[in-house]
């Protein structure tokens, strides 16, 4: 990813919201506008690194209750018309109540990239990323403004894929402004790295992409887009996600 | 006295054998480092212990009395119940020995604003009095659910100048407030100490909180010794979280002959699916920051726990109850709301003491366990808080009109 000249886009989609069908049509629409990966969030009971949009998204999504295993079952089906990589969002408990290895292989089978677990910090990862590095999927890395160079350093020595930088102190959320030193910090946080990086928490808008674009190689949109689909319709959902992404896209180069 | 092997748990990474650990987000990895650091330099410190020890006396009021219930005693059989009165306890209930202990760590840290979760509101109340004290801000987050059975613990923290945020997410109790504490600290974690008020979440917590609730065993210990010149033969504490109980037991962990009984809340029955009993009835998962035994669906998501006792009413349990229970230390049973009920009325008649439904569920279990013992046993109970809060929920619960008094 890193060194293309484009930043990446990566939407990030709630599996189940509004319904698992609509959740896939969402995906395809953002393929047909300019995404570069698609992150799927497994809903949970208790999303503790998650702001309002996202704990209502996922809250909806469980009216209609699945689980770790039937999501990647249906990543298998749906992934043929998704051309690009997909990342899996979820806490760690549904990962090992369908047991690591399981889950690293249903994974593999339904030609999913990696994970990304909030709740997994290097300390306790070990195990999930031995699973996956033996079917060749990522577990994604986070980190976050509190991480010291000496501790970024090690994560990225231990990855095998793309990290994940969290812009701010804080939950998932849309916010007005980038966090005041951002730039600076993520251009600090590239001079420790190896592994190219996307950058998420709070970016909401065009401005936004096009302040990141060049200092990191993709960008996460997640709350921002939600909460432009709870103020749609269904039958406006596509389009508002093409009215969205659309513009982000076009400022990434 | 047989003399085990040392008993050294948690390790260096936070593990009562196979649970415990830190699952957190990264960002407060460093958060909790800190907090490692900063609890060991006191533990080193002899001025920490001896202002920790001066508070617990002249501001909690320690040593509590460990009291014979002559009536209790007599009426449910053979043996010697004896009462570990934590409910004498400045703010009602033990959880003041753990957030006093933690206030000087927040000090330590230069941290100024201080976050906790409710269920009850014993804990919260406890943490908004040590804030005050040591001119804290502090923010207190609890279900609305839980606000609305427990208006007199709101009231207090009120009064004591802290905020009490209603949390409106998930089932508005316990383990929604405890997201929202985490939610806050991940938001404010370079000012702020979370306080957490059980042996739950990631570590150090567990381990943390348990050495600041060990004065209750310790001086249990002592004080059975110097009475009665031996052991008890029972040590009986309600587990929710598990605070008191792990408090209780841990001193006497080295001492096999003791036998020490915790007892979780069975609600409307260990089948009705609406229970408290996460480590009888749970399974291995993680929740809040630890590997430990929980309530949850099949696929991992976390189920409701119930309990008449809020402070009870918790799908997760402390990850070293896991490790005793495992290892066959410690047992583990339950009783229900009913029980408890009954319990509480009970000991309020004999023995004119109203107890903490959460205590009430240990209480509930003698009942059963009395009558099989030998008449020269000794039988502890930590009598972990106060019953006043529970009026409403006892009175609602028996049919009593409370509002035909007001």
């Amino acid at each position: 990813m890193r060194g293309k000249g484009r930043t990446a886009l990566a939407p990030y989609f709630m599996a189940g919201y509004p319904n698992l069908d609509t959740g896939f049509a969402l995906i395809r629409a953002a393929c047909a506008c300019g995404a570069d990966m698609i992150e799927l969030g497994m809903p949970f009971s208790d999303p503790l690194a998650d702001g309002p949009t996202i704990q209502r998204a996922g809250q909806r999504a469980l009216q209609n209750p699945f689980t770790l295993r039937q999501l990647l079952d249906r990543l298998g089906e749906e992934k043929s018309a998704i051309p690009i990589p997909v990342v899996v969002m979820t806490y760690y408990n549904p990962v090992l109540q369908l047991g690591l290895r399981e889950t690293a292989s249903l994974a593999a089978k339904a030609g999913l990239s990696g994970f990304i677990v909030p709740d997994l910090p290097l300390e306790e990862s070990g195990p999930m990323d031995s699973a996956c590095r033996e079917v060749g999927v990522d577990l994604v890395p986070l980190i976050a403004p509190t991480t010291s160079p000496e501790r970024i350093r090690r994560i990225d020595s231990a990855s095998t894929g793309i990290l994940y930088y969290v812009s701010r102190l804080g939950i998932t959320g849309a916010r007005q402004d980038l966090p005041a030193g951002l730039l600076k910090s993520l251009d600090r946080y590239r001079a420790n790295t190896t592994h190219p990086s996307v950058v998420g928490f709070g970016i909401s808008t065009p401005e936004h992409a096009g302040s990141l674009k060049g200092h990191t190689d993709g960008i996460v949109i997640a709350s921002a887009l939600i909460d432009r689909l709870e103020r749609s319709v269904p039958e406006a959902y596509t389009e508002t996600v093409r009215e969205f992404l659309e513009p982000i896209s076009k400022v990434l180069g | 006295m047989t003399t085990a092997a040392a008993y050294t748990f948690p390790d260096d990474r936070g593990y009562f054998g196979p649970f415990g650990g830190k699952f957190v987000p990264e960002t407060l990895m460093a958060a909790l480092a800190e907090l490692e650091q900063a609890y060991e330099s006191a533990k080193q410190d002899p001025a920490f212990h001896r202002e920790l020890a001066q508070l617990l006396a002249d501001y909690a009021g320690r040593e509590t009395p460990l009291y014979e219930a002559k009536r209790l005693s007599e009426r449910l059989g053979t043996g010697t119940i004896l009462l570990k009165r934590e409910d004498l306890l400045h703010t009602g209930a033990h959880k003041i020995n753990n957030t006093l202990g933690q206030i000087l760590l927040a000090r330590r840290m230069g941290k100024k604003r201080i976050i906790a979760e409710t269920g009850a509101g014993q804990h919260g109340v406890a943490t908004a009095t040590v804030a005050a004290l040591m001119d804290c801000e502090c923010v207190v987050y609890m279900g609305e659910e839980d606000i609305a059975r427990q208006r007199l613990n709101v009231f207090r923290m009120n009064m004591l100048g802290a905020r009490v945020e209603p949390v409106t997410s998930g089932a508005k109790t316990l383990k929604d407030a405890t997201n929202e504490a985490m939610r806050d600290w991940v938001t404010h974690v370079r000012d702020t100490h979370y306080i957490i008020g059980s042996v739950v979440g990631p570590h150090p917590y567990p381990m943390m909180v348990r050495d600041f609730h060990a004065v209750i065993g310790r001086e249990t210990r002592k004080q059975c010794l110097e009475r009665y010149g031996r052991l008890p033969s029972h040590v009986l504490a309600c587990v929710g979280g598990g605070s008191n109980a792990i408090g209780m037991f841990h001193p006497f962990i080295p001492d096999r002959e003791v036998e020490l009984i915790g007892i979780e809340a069975a609600g409307h029955g260990l089948d009705s699916g609406q229970h408290s009993a996460s480590l009888t009835h749970g399974t291995v998962g993680v929740f809040h920051g630890s590997m430990t035994k929980i309530l949850q669906e099949h696929g991992g998501q976390i189920r409701l726990a119930h309990s008449i006792s809020a402070g009870l009413d918790y799908p997760g349990v402390g990850p070293e109850h896991c490790y005793l229970r495992e290892s066959g230390r410690a047992r583990y049973e339950s009783a229900g709301d009913e029980e408890a009920v009954e319990a509480f009325q009970r000991l309020s008649r004999l023995e004119g003491i109203l107890p903490a439904l959460e205590s009430a569920h240990a209480l509930a279990y003698l009942e059963r366990l009395m009558p099989t013992l030998e008449k020269d046993s000794l039988v502890v109970v930590c009598l972990s808080g106060r019953g006043d809060k529970d009026v409403y929920s006892v009175a609602t619960h028996i049919g009593y009109d409370l509002g035909a008094l007001s």
